[in-house]
Formats: C-alpha cells, sequence, structure tokens
C-alpha cells in the first residue's frame, strides 16, 4: 500500500473536515457543538474519520498501518482536536493508547489481531482505571486468578474508561499476584466476542463536564474466563509495560492538545480583529494584543517541547522516560493557562454556549482533560524525582549530544522503536545538555543580531545559571526525598525541570530553522518572547522591555491568522 | 415590617437544611438549564430582598459588610441563585445612590416606592449593556426620547440578567446625541405600566455556567415610559452608573467569598478522605502545601473585601478605588482557588456526577461569570490607573484619613453614617498610604520575623511603583500593557495592607487564637509576594497552615473565617 507523505496526509484531513468556523460546513462548530449539548460523539465527524482511515494512523507500518513518527501522528491528530477534542479523543486515542502496550509487549499473534481489529475500523479500549485507586496503578484490584483447573478467570470493575461499551476488545490491567508490588499485576488483550457475554457487564456512562461527548464508561467482570494467549508480554510485566508505553501518550496527549489553544487563539484574534470598542477595534487595545501574543508564545513553546520529546523518542533511545513526563507536566500548564487567558479576552463572548465564538467554551472545558487525564501534573513530577540526582550527576554534564535532526520537524524519522522504550534514561539526557550546546552555538554562529542577540544572551545566560543551580540541588538529593512524600520544594526540582528542557527545545529549534530557511521561525521574537516567559516562570528577571517584541509577535499573529494558517510550527495553511 | 430580622449566619444556617439548596436539586436544574425558583422563592420568603433596601428606605441594609455576608452564604451554597436574587440589588442601586443624593421630592419617592416593590418581592434588573458594544457604554444606542408624556425608549438590551423575568428594570439610555457624560439618563421602566406595548424579551442566552439563570434581554421599539420615571436628573446616568458600581463592585466580593468557600470545603473534605498510595491525600506534604496556599488565597481577598465592604461607610469617598481593587481581583484570586481545588480533586472535578452530585464542576463554571460582569478587569484596572497620578501623589504625601480607616479596618469601631461617594477618590487610598504605620506596628503585635520581612517587602514595592506613578502615561487613550500588570501589583498591595491591618486589630483582644492569626498573616503575606514577585517563594508556611486548620477543625467541616467570627461575636 502506498501511503502519502505525512503532510499530504495533514492537508487532505484538513480539507475532508474544512473550516470549522463555516457555518455551513456540516463537520463545522455548529454541528459538534450541538453533539456536545447532547453528550454524543459527533457522528459526521466519525463518519468522515471513518472515511479518512484514522485508525491506520494508529497501527505501525510494519502491521499495515500508516503509523511512523510519533511527531507526525501527533500533527495528524491535531487536525482532528483542532475542531472538535472530543471526537479527538473519542474516535480512538484509547484505541491508540491500547495499541502502544499491544505493540511494546504483545507477541506477534497479539499485534497482528489489535492490527487487523483496528485497520477493520474497530475500537480497542484501554481499560486501566479504578475509581477507587485513580493514578495509584500499584493498587488496582481488578484481578485474574487462576481456577483449579489452571483457566485465568477475570474478576472486578474498571471505570471511567473510554469507549469501553462501544469497543472490539479491550486492554486490560488486572492484578496478577497479592500486595503492591511492581511486578504483581499484568495486562490482557481481550476480544470481548469471542468470550462468554454474561461474563462481560457494562456499567453505567459517566457524565463529563468537559469532553462531554467522549462515551465514558466502565465494566464489571464476573469471572470471565481469559485465554492464556490474552496476557502480553510475561505475566507480573504490566504496570511496567503500562509506564514505558505511557511515555509516548503523555507526549501525544499534550501535542495533540496543542491544536486546541491554535483554535482558541483563532476565536480571540477573530473577536478583537471584529469587534468594536472604543471607536476602534479591540485589537487596538494594547492589553489584548499582549495577551495573544503570550498566549502564541505558550503555543509555540508547547510545540516545540512536545515535538522534540516525540522525535526524542526515536532519536535519543531509552531516554524519553523523563521527558515525556517533563513535558506532560510542562505544556499541560502552558495550554490551560493560555486559554484561560484568553478567555478573559473573550469576555462575556467566553461565557455563551452559542454564537460566533461559542466553540471557545467548549475548547476550553476540554482541554481541562490536560491537567489530570492520563496522569496529574503532581504525578508526572513525582514519576521524574527519582531520575533527578542521577541526571545531575552525570546526564546534564556528560550526556551524548543530540543529533541535530532531533530539532527538525522537517526531516522524517523512522519507524517506531517500541521496544526500546526503556523506564530509566541511565544517567543519559541529551536534550537538557542541549541547552548549553544550543547557547555555545548561538554564541558562535551570530545567528541573532544586536539588541536581540544581547537580549538572547542575557536570557540564555539566566536559563544556564537556573540549569548549574538545579544540578546542584538535585544532586544534593537524598533517597528518602524522592517518592510520593516528596516535600513541596523537592517537587518544585523536576518543575523547574521541565521549563529548562522546554527553554532547550526552543532555543534548539530555532538554531535549527536557520539551516532550512523557515523565515516564521528564524525571526527571533518568538524565541525572546518563549525564553522570557520560561525564566520569568523560573523565578528570573527576563529582560527588560519585553513589550517590542510581543508587539512583533501580535503583527506575525495578526498575519497568519489573515492568511488562515496555523499558529504552531507546522505554519500550516488551513482551509477557509 | 412584617419578616423578622434575619441575621446573615442565620441565613447560612437555614440554607443548611433547605430543599430547594440540595446539591442534588441544584444538579438537576442546572443540567435542565431551569431557573432556580423554589430557592429564590424560599429568599423571598425569609426576607433577603431586604438586605437588597438601605435601612433609610425601610430596608435591612446597613453595614455593606452585612450584604457581602448574605451574598456569601447563598453563594456558598448555590452561585446561581445567588447570582439570580442578588441582581436586584443591582437594580436598585442607581436609585439609591440617586436618593442619598436627594432624598426629598420626587427622586425620593421613586426610590421609597421602588423600596417597597422590592421588599415585597419584585425582581429588578440593571440594563446596561447592548449587543456588541461591551464595556463601552457610551457607545449605547438604546434612546429615550423626551415627549409631552414621558419618554419614548427605542433599543435593545442584552445580555441583562433577569431581562425576562424581572418586573422593573433600570435602563440606561441616550437623550443627547454626543457620547459625553451627559448624554445619558436612568429610566427606571415598570413592565406593568408598559402594559405589554413596545417591547419584547429576547430569547434566554445559553451559557456556560449559571445554566439555569435567566440570561437574556429586552428590546423596546418606542415604548412609552411615564413621566417621573428617571432615575435622579436627565442626564446624571453616567455618574450614578458610575457611582453605583462602587457599590456593586464591592459586594460582588460576596459571590467570589462564597464560591471559595464552597470549593474549599469539597476540597478539604475530599483530601481528608481520599485514599492514594495507602494513605489519605492531607498526609501528603504537597497536598498540605497547596491546600494551605489556597486557604491563605481566601484569607486575602476576605481580609480585603471586610474592609472594602466597611469603606463604604467609613471611606466612601475613596470607594472609586476600593471598588476597582475589589473587583478586579477578587474574582481573578478566586477564579486560581477554584483551579488549584480542581487540581487536587483530579478527575472529580470533571466528571458530572461524582462527589456531591457534580457540585464543584458547576461552581467552577459559575463562578467564571464573576470576573466578566458589572465591569470586568480591565474596565476595573483602567479605572484605577487612571487614578495613579493622584494615588502616588497621596503615597508621597501620607495622606490619610485616619479616623474613617480606623473605622474601615476595624470590625468591632462605630460605622460612621457621613460622607459621599466620589467619582474620583481625592485622598487616595488610606488603606495603602497607612501601610508603613502598619508595618510598624507589627513587631509590637507579635508578628513573627518571617511575616514582618514580608511586610517589609512589600512596603518596598509600594515605594518603587508610586514612584512610576506619572501623568502622562494614564493620559493617553490606549494604556500600555504594562500598566495593566502595575495595576494588579497594586491591588495587590491594597489586599496585603488589609490583611496586616485586619491582624492588628485583632492582636490582644482575647477572644482570637493569636497563634493562628499570625499564622494566617504570614501566609497571606507569603501568597501576595510570591504573585508581586511572581515565583512560588517559601512555602513552608502553607503546609503550617494545613496541620493549624486541622487541629482547629477536628472533625468540623467549616473552614474558620475572620468574617464568619466577626459576626458570630456580634
Ligand atoms: C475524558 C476521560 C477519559 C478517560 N479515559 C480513560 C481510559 O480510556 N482508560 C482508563 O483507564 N481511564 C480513563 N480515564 C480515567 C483517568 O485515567 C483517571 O481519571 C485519571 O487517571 C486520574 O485519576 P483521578 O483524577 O481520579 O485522580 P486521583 O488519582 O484520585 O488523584 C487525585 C489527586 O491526588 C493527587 N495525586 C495523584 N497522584 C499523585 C502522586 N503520584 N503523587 C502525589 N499526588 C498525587 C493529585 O493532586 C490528584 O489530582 C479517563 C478519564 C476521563 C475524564
Ligand atoms: C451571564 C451574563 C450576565 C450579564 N448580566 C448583565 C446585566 O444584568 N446587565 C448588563 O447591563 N449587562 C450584563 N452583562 C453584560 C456584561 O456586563 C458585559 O458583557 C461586560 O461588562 C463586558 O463586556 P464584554 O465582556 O462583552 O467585553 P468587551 O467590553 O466587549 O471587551 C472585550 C475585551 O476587550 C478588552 N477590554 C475591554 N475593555 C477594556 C479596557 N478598558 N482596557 C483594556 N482592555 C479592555 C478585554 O479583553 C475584554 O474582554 C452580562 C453578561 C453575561 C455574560
Amino acid at each position: 500500500m502506498s501511503t502519502p507523505n505525512p503532510a499530504d496526509r495533514v492537508d487532505t484531513l484538513e480539507r475532508l473536515l474544512g473550516d470549522p468556523e463555516d457555518v455551513g460546513n456540516p463537520l463545522g462548530y455548529g454541528p459538534l457543538l450541538e453533539a456536545d449539548e447532547a453528550d454524543l460523539m459527533f457522528a459526521a465527524g466519525e463518519r468522515a474519520l471513518d472515511d479518512f482511515g484514522l485508525n491506520a494512523e494508529f497501527v505501525p507500518s510494519e502491521y499495515g498501518g500508516r503509523l511512523r513518527g510519533l511527531d507526525t501522528f501527533i500533527g495528524i491528530m491535531r487536525a482532528v482536536y483542532r475542531r472538535d477534542p472530543s471526537l479527538g479523543l473519542g474516535y480512538g486515542f484509547s484505541s491508540f493508547i491500547a495499541g502502544v502496550n499491544v505493540w511494546s509487549a504483545g507477541d506477534e499473534d497479539q499485534c497482528r489481531e489489535a492490527a487487523s481489529l483496528l485497520l477493520s475500523g474497530q475500537r480497542i479500549a484501554a481499560a486501566y482505571h479504578e475509581l477507587a485507586h485513580g493514578n495509584d496503578f500499584a493498587g488496582t484490584d481488578c484481578a485474574a486468578v487462576r481456577d483449579a483447573s489452571g483457566r485465568l478467570l477475570l474478576s472486578g470493575r474498571k471505570e471511567v474508561v473510554c469507549n469501553i461499551q462501544r469497543s472490539r476488545a479491550l486492554v486490560v490491567l488486572a492484578r496478577t499476584a497479592e500486595g503492591r508490588g511492581s511486578r504483581n499485576h499484568s495486562q490482557l488483550l481481550i476480544d470481548k466476542a469471542a468470550l462468554p457475554p454474561e461474563t462481560l457487564v457494562d456499567l453505567r456512562r459517566w457524565p463529563s463536564v468537559g469532553m462531554r461527548g467522549v462515551q465514558l464508561g466502565g465494566m464489571e467482570f464476573r469471572d470471565c474466563p481469559v485465554p492464556d494467549s490474552a496476557v502480553l508480554g510475561d505475566e507480573g510485566q504490566g504496570t511496567e509495560t503500562a509506564l514505558r508505553s505511557f511515555q509516548l501518550t503523555r507526549i501525544a496527549l499534550p501535542g495533540m492538545l496543542c491544536g486546541v489553544l491554535d483554535s482558541g487563539l483563532r476565536l480571540a484574534q477573530r473577536l478583537a480583529v471584529e469587534r468594536e470598542l472604543y471607536g476602534a477595534p479591540v485589537s487596538a487595545l494594547p492589553t489584548v494584543r499582549a495577551q495573544l501574543a503570550d498566549a502564541f508564545v505558550d503555543l509555540l513553546i508547547s510545540d516545540c517541547a512536545t515535538t522534540v520529546a516525540a522525535r526524542g523518542v526515536h532519536l535519543l533511545t531509552g531516554q524519553s522516560s523523563v521527558h515525556a513526563s517533563a513535558v506532560k507536566y510542562q505544556v499541560s500548564g502552558h495550554l490551560m493557562g493560555a486559554m484561560d487567558s484568553l478567555s478573559a479576552v473573550l469576555g462575556a463572548n467566553f461565557y455563551l454556549r452559542e454564537g460566533r465564538y461559542g466553540a471557545f467554551q467548549k475548547l476550553l472545558r476540554d482541554l481541562k482533560l490536560a491537567g489530570f487525564g492520563h496522569a496529574a501534573r503532581v504525578a508526572c513530577l513525582v514519576t521524574m524525582l527519582p531520575q533527578m540526582p542521577v541526571l545531575a550527576r552525570r546526564g546534564w554534564t556528560e550526556g551524548p549530544e543530540a543529533p541535530s535532526e532531533v530539532f527538525r520537524p522537517d526531516v522524517e524519522v523512522g519507524a517506531l522503536p517500541f521496544q526500546r522504550l526503556s523506564l530509566f534514561g541511565r544517567g543519559r539526557d541529551s536534550l537538557l545538555t542541549a541547552l548549553a550546546t544550543g547557547a555555545e552555538r548561538m554564541a558562535a554562529d551570530g545567528a541573532a543580531e544586536g539588541a536581540e542577540a544581547a537580549e538572547l544572551r542575557t536570557l540564555v545566560g539566566q536559563l544556564l545559571d537556573e540549569s548549574e543551580a538545579l544540578r546542584r540541588e538535585c544532586a544534593l538529593l537524598r533517597p528518602s526525598d524522592i517518592g510520593v512524600d516528596a516535600p513541596p520544594e523537592v517537587l518544585r526540582l523536576p518543575a523547574r525541570y521541565a521549563a529548562l528542557l522546554s527553554a532547550s527545545a526552543c532555543l534548539n529549534v530555532w538554531l535549527e530553522s536557520g539551516t532550512r530557511g523557515d523565515p516564521a521561525l528564524q525571526d527571533p521574537a518568538w524565541l525572546i518572547a518563549a525564553l522570557h516567559r520560561l525564566a520569568r516562570g523560573l523565578g528570573h528577571a527576563g529582560v527588560d522591555d519585553i513589550g517590542p517584541v510581543r508587539e512583533r509577535l501580535y503583527s506575525q499573529l495578526a498575519e497568519r491568522y489573515e492568511a488562515a494558517e496555523s499558529f504552531d510550527l507546522s505554519r500550516r495553511r488551513l482551509p477557509s | 415590617m412584617t419578616v423578622p430580622h434575619l441575621t446573615p449566619s442565620a441565613l447560612d444556617e437555614h440554607l443548611e437544611r433547605s430543599e430547594p439548596f440540595t446539591e442534588p436539586v441544584q444538579a438537576r436544574l442546572d443540567e435542565a438549564e431551569e431557573f432556580p425558583a423554589a430557592a429564590c422563592l424560599e429568599l423571598d420568603r425569609l426576607g433577603v430582598p431586604s438586605y437588597y433596601v438601605p435601612q433609610a428606605l425601610g430596608g435591612w441594609l446597613g453595614d455593606y459588610t452585612d450584604l457581602i455576608r448574605v451574598i456569601r452564604a447563598v453563594s456558598r451554597k448555590d452561585l446561581t441563585v445567588a447570582i439570580a436574587h442578588v441582581k436586584t440589588f443591582l437594580g436598585g442601586a442607581t436609585s439609591w445612590v440617586a436618593a442619598e443624593e436627594s432624598p426629598a421630592g420626587r427622586t425620593g419617592q421613586q426610590a421609597r416606592a421602588l423600596a417597597d416593590r422590592i421588599v415585597g418581592g419584585a425582581v429588578v434588573s440593571w440594563a446596561l449593556t447592548e449587543p456588541g458594544r461591551g464595556s463601552d457604554l457610551r457607545s449605547g444606542e438604546t434612546f429615550a426620547e423626551h415627549t409631552p408624556s414621558g419618554y419614548r425608549l427605542s433599543g435593545r438590551k442584552w445580555p441583562v440578567n433577569n431581562a425576562t423575568r424581572s418586573d422593573l428594570l433600570t435602563v440606561l439610555a441616550r437623550t443627547g446625541a454626543g457620547n459625553g457624560a451627559r448624554d445619558f439618563t436612568l429610566l427606571l421602566v415598570d413592565k406593568d405600566t408598559l402594559a405589554g406595548d413596545g417591547y419584547e424579551h429576547l430569547p434566554k442566552a445559553r451559557t456556560l455556567g449559571i445554566r439555569g439563570a435567566d440570561i437574556s434581554g429586552i428590546a423596546f421599539d418606542g415604548a412609552l415610559v411615564p413621566e417621573g420615571s428617571t432615575v435622579g436628573a436627565p442626564g446624571a446616568g453616567f455618574e450614578l452608573v458610575l457611582k453605583a458600581f462602587q457599590l456593586t463592585r464591592t459586594i460582588c466580593a460576596g459571590l467570589s467569598l462564597g464560591a471559595a468557600d464552597h470549593a474549599l470545603d469539597v476540597t478539604w473534605h475530599f483530601v481528608r478522605q481520599r485514599y492514594l498510595y495507602g494513605k489519605a491525600l492531607r498526609g501528603f506534604p504537597h497536598v498540605r502545601a497547596k491546600f494551605g496556599e489556597l486557604f491563605a488565597a481566601r484569607h486575602t481577598v476576605e481580609a480585603l473585601s471586610m474592609v472594602a465592604g466597611r469603606s463604604v461607610h467609613a471611606l466612601p469617598e475613596e470607594m472609586s478605588v476600593y471598588s476597582a481593587v475589589v473587583k478586579a481581583l477578587v474574582p481573578e484570586i478566586v477564579d486560581d482557588v477554584v483551579i488549584g481545588c480542581g487540581e487536587l480533586l483530579g478527575s472529580r472535578a470533571f466528571l458530572r456526577e461524582e462527589l456531591r452530585s457534580g457540585s464543584f464542576q458547576k461552581l467552577e463554571r459559575d463562578h467564571r461569570i464573576v470576573g466578566i460582569f458589572d465591569g470586568n478587569r480591565y474596565v476595573n484596572r483602567q479605572s484605577l490607573i487612571r487614578q495613579f497620578p493622584r494615588l502616588g501623589t497621596c503615597w508621597r504625601d501620607g495622606e490619610l484619613r485616619e479616623r474613617g480607616l480606623h473605622a474601615a479596618v476595624d470590625p468591632n469601631a462605630p460605622l460612621p453614617r457621613d460622607g459621599r461617594l466620589r467619582m474620583i477618590s481625592r485622598t487616595g487610598c488610606s488603606l495603602l498610604q497607612a501601610l508603613p504605620y502598619a508595618v510598624d506596628g507589627l513587631r509590637a503585635a507579635g508578628a513573627s520575623p518571617a511575616a514582618i520581612r514580608s511586610a517589609r517587602r512589600v512596603l518596598d514595592l509600594c515605594d518603587r511603583m508610586h514612584a512610576g506613578f506619572v501623568d502622562d502615561d494614564t493620559r493617553t487613550a490606549r494604556i500600555g500593557a504594562e500598566l495593566f500588570d502595575t495595576a494588579r501589583s497594586y491591588e495587590l498591595c491594597v489586599a496585603a495592607s488589609a490583611v496586616i491591618h485586619t491582624f492588628l486589630t485583632r492582636v490582644g483582644r482575647g477572644d482570637t487564637d493569636a497563634e493562628f492569626d499570625e499564622l494566617c498573616l504570614r501566609a497571606s503575606l507569603a501568597f501576595v509576594l510570591s504573585r508581586l514577585e511572581g515565583r512560588p517563594g517559601a512555602r513552608e508556611v502553607y503546609g503550617a497552615v494545613a496541620d493549624a486548620l486541622e487541629v482547629h477543625l477536628g472533625q468540623a467541616d467549616r473552614l474558620p473565617s475572620p468574617m464568619d467570627e466577626e459576626e458570630l461575636r456580634r
């Protein structure tokens, strides 16, 4: 099967879905808001994604699908999230999550089974969560126990799981040994159709405030007989498989959700140019322009961080565990903060569920998932913590240099290395190291000039100081500081790391953009604004007067808006 | 009066047991976008509308902090109900201002008649906004043409709270051709006298929160409003609106405080009963620190709101400052408190039926409107910025209205009854201008070195900030973005001063928990500083707050609040 290149696929999907603001578009905001109001998945949207064959994007190319680069996958999904995050999540993100676990730990038969199921347009649910245990996987009660004849019998409940009712198959995390140890759970890939129906009982639906269309259900297993061939990998390997696989999905989720901010920005800018206030467009108010510019910067930081982390999965083998949690933490903060700030720009229009800007409030509600979904933000920090001392002692001083392709979204990466995902970076971290090497390079090639070069030097200086301080503090961490009991100052350490990682991503993406003549990215305005924002968030002074840079960024945003281009790194032409 | 006087705390207790205020009922109405009629009726029955009417006109409204308390008590239960009901105070406010300025004659009579209607349960709307024109009230195009028998009114007002359900509306209409302040007049429109002629209601808007509320509009098409319906003099509309804002924007604090109470109550309960990794969430240091910080945030806005409420009486000439500070800052901080609580609640802030019938996700949506209506934060910050030059001078001169300030910060001081609202405060902000003295008093009052250090940092910042208040910046039509940041800093400094003054008045009284008071002072100042300086700062103090709360409360549910205490003591 010939697969069109990724950029063409995004364009095809964009065209298929059309301009969401076009009132005549059956796939536009009007109809999709109606579905949202009714707590329904957007049926016309799902049909369009069926036509596009979106499920093939969840299946690795070696099994007949189109999944290769993680950043490519994110880019394609962003086209859906840009319009309707519920559709993005509810159509098949759980199929993707379940799939990743299968591709990482499953045997050839299991992979083929999952692939053929997805390629035939069916769904796999990812059933991990139980209300009683939330983020605490080790508490999982749902159990698969062998009876006298040696058969595995599954019993217990999974709750608040996307698509569990309408899926054909499930990946279930189940206890296979007593206690809280890390090797007490296994993952099972089960085909609902092959099991006695009376042993699989659907629970009620959980309605939600955002992602209203998404079908959150549950299932009670009543001594459900599961064949041994359902176990993914070895028995007892379930938690590890999940945590390894979640590296990909924790990067993908915020990466896709960047589409929400992209649309939020478009709606806010639309109001700013369309609405008149005090005898001029709202956009004439400097504070409005400043807030729009800041949100634009938040989007660029988020895109740089997730794109680089996604490419790192391919190109920095084994290092991604800490990057994934960092990105999930940092980017969710930028996205939610920016949308809150834009809501203030929209004013009363943000509060209405109808009218020209009525989609904004839905995007804002849907985005809430970024905070707690697929790991609470604080759980991400706790996950990173154990690696901090090791990285401080070695990783941030002697990390192998990152290949430049990590920072070049224009270069295609190969297939995803599912088997080489590792839970521990073994003390290597090329991404934070790249902050220092990037700084040297910036000084050496003089990519910026004059006042801008000076501002960049100031900012990078502050960030390097921070990175040095962080290294010293992390090296002093004691084992007793590390764990769910960590005090807040200790949890600040991985949070600071996450900001520095994002800074490194921005700096290096900018440096590399020079080599491919992307004028939008070459202008250092966005980089100055991004580093300023990150430095300020870390308690540094940033540059003295960010005003002019903000104004320049606002003009760039206004230009993109006029030209119907996306606000993320891709600066893609959108249907209009 | 036939209904007995109801104290805010009695109201609070009553609502605790009232069927229409229970969470499942609220949830059902919210889902169905149905007006909370039973709850509003209950408030009517209890006499709450009397709180919307000044005592001089036969109501119960004396001390404005009591009105804030009443609103807070209702909001804590159900913000939709509070917003729907309290709107009548907003509808009446311009009439109260007008009557205070000229109590005799027609104006006074009209206000008394309106007062009677409100006490009797009439719903009054305040119709300022027009479609597409938002905050820019001077671009309004609702015309009131003077005719021999009164006014012929045409134009659309939207969105307006209770536009459809109301019996009367106070309408801002253009009576002049220009866009000067004197081109606008307020009309008190009684739907009864229009007898269904010349107007129609615009459909209910579908909103993110307060889904049950009647957010609709009204279109006048040559409606004939009888002579004698103007509120105050013709041409006085704008000034009356701006003065009334000084009252309405101040009492909006009650909406935010109630929302914060509700959010913190739900969260406190949750972190105590939710077990993860083998223990209750409250056992995790970061959870304790986060909760302590959220509590400190509420303590800060509570202190500010109390002082601002008392200032209506004690420093009325300075209300142009306090009302703007409150309306810009309090909803913004409380939105963040709610977000912070949501972060602790995780998916339970997202699921519509989990955890107390989803009351948290409802309150989160509901509260978002508080920062938008009745003047959003920009409008309020702009009005502060315009006063910067004067505020700078008053700071340098150490201008103080001592007696007024004393009455404003000390809940035990008698409330003065003189003075009038002014468009601009000539004496700046006495509360902030007294900060240097208050900081000097901290040591003797037993404040910890950490609190004193924080207070001094706020003071230094005030010096630097005021030095930058120059005329030219604020005269321009389009104010620079940085000045809006400065306005926020200004508000935070005023809040810090309120916190410090509140602490000082409680010292040595013997009936308060001095240690806990000091902890709240320290935590609130840490909170304000972290906002002012844009970095987290030291967080140990927040954990200590959570620890103290646990000791303080035992198994009780209600988090301590100085405002509650003051009332109970009375
Ligand atoms: C739209 C949607 C789709 C979903 N889809 C699926 C799905 O397909 N499959 C599935 O299995 N589940 C799914 N879920 C469930 C989801 O995974 C859980 O809701 C999520 O894991 C979070 O659990 P919780 O919020 O209940 O948090 P809890 O774990 O109860 O956390 C509560 C709070 O405790 C604190 N906390 C949590 N962890 C830590 C830690 N490690 N250290 C310190 N503090 C901590 C945090 O403050 C957190 O907010 C979905 C949920 C939603 C809303
Ligand atoms: C639920 C609800 C109930 C309402 N109830 C009533 C009611 O009962 N009566 C009534 O009259 N109105 C009511 N309104 C209208 C409300 O008061 C106005 O919407 C509000 O005052 C501000 O208008 P806006 O949000 O449309 O913003 P706009 O004024 O249009 O402003 C748009 C954006 O421009 C910027 N901006 C505006 N002014 C400035 C400035 N001075 N400086 C810098 N930036 C600025 C801000 O970013 C703002 O968000 C209600 C609205 C809602 C949503």
